[in-house]
């Protein structure tokens, strides 16, 4: 309940300029279900995944994972991390990815370890 | 200026940022929305290398002179050490103060989560090679990461969304988790206190 009433009180308030991520438009589609199910995710992903990554080997750029330079139709966004990962495939390189998808990626790939 | 202060979970930081990418899979009609659009969420004033949101409108696309304020300060071999870091950030945020009147540095969005921003390059995209276990921030690898290429005769050139994994670039091999980023944050507030205060609309 706390978490719905603050949501409401901040997008309605004449915050919206200096927030406007909490405007409520951009708020649509998140609830607390999903943030839930997101933390379990990665959770049964660090569990699995853990044992998999070799930390004294450097990062692959070969093969499947060597650089591609995004193309026209290719989404890249203000983060470094993640635009390196989707040019060198770790990531959907179309930029458009999913939850599942960047977790493996950042986890895995290379950059962070992710702790519930 | 009311203080709010929003109360969050301490797994807030590392959720938000993947809860604002699903929002590309979550939505079934229009174009899939990233981290544009987060702007004193996710994305902060005074960041390193990007301007500040209304100031220019535009938050995401590096400013070459904004890079080179940094990646000129590398010491002679050409690295860029934590204390550079600190001393950077404090830098951007006196800028920011005195050019953005609509400067938004808060509690989190501005301590904690911009801050982070500068913390992730320095031990997060730092290479972690077996000579630097604590990770090695050199102007090479600055540079890959940020899309910055360099030609035959020393010239830099940005290429935007042009961003790669340098070569023998190793990952941290322990985490850097929220307990480590917070010392962190505390360590630079001790040596410069004004990045622990709050301002809206400086």
């Amino acid at each position: 309940m706390k978490f719905w009433s603050t949501l409401f009180v901040l997008s309605s308030s004449g915050l919206a300029g200096a927030f406007p991520a909490l405007s409520a438009s951009n708020l649509e589609g998140l609830t607390a279900e999903k943030v839930q199910s997101a933390l379990e995710t990665v959770a049964k992903y660090q569990n699995e995944k853990r044992l998999v990554v070799d930390i004294t080997k450097p990062v692959q750029i070969t093969g499947k994972y060597a650089f591609q330079a995004p193309g026209k139709s290719d989404q890249r966004g203000p983060c470094p991390g993640l635009n390196s990962l989707a040019n060198h495939g770790y990531i959907s390189h179309t930029g458009i990815t999913s939850f599942t998808e960047v977790v493996t990626a950042i986890n895995q790939g290379e950059m962070a370890h992710f702790s519930p | 200026m009311p203080t709010i202060y929003l109360e969050m979970p301490s797994v807030f930081w590392v959720c938000l940022y993947i809860s604002t990418i699903s929002h590309a899979v979550l939505t079934p009609i229009g174009d899939p929305r990233g981290l544009q659009g987060s702007h004193n969420w996710i994305e902060s004033d005074s960041s390193l290398t990007r301007d500040d949101l209304y100031v220019t409108g535009n938050a995401w696309k590096m400013n070459m002179t904004l890079f080179r304020d940094i990646y000129d300060r590398a010491d002679e071999d050409g690295v860029i050490s934590m204390d550079l870091m600190a001393d950077q950030a404090a830098r951007r945020w006196a800028y920011s103060v005195a050019h953005n009147p609509n400067f938004y540095y808060g509690p989190v969005t501005g301590m904690v989560s911009r801050n982070a921003g500068y913390l992730f390059l320095q031990n997060l995209l730092s290479n972690h090679s077996a000579e630097h276990p604590n990770g090695l921030l050199t102007q090479d690898v600055f540079k890959k990461f940020f899309a910055v290429y360099e030609d035959a005769n020393g010239n830099l050139e940005y290429r935007e969304g042009h961003e790669t994994i340098p070569e023998n670039w190793y990952r941290r091999p322990i985490e850097y988790g929220l307990l480590s980023l917070n010392l962190d944050i505390v360590s630079w507030v001790l040596k410069h206190p004004e990045l622990g205060r709050y301002v809206m609309y400086s």
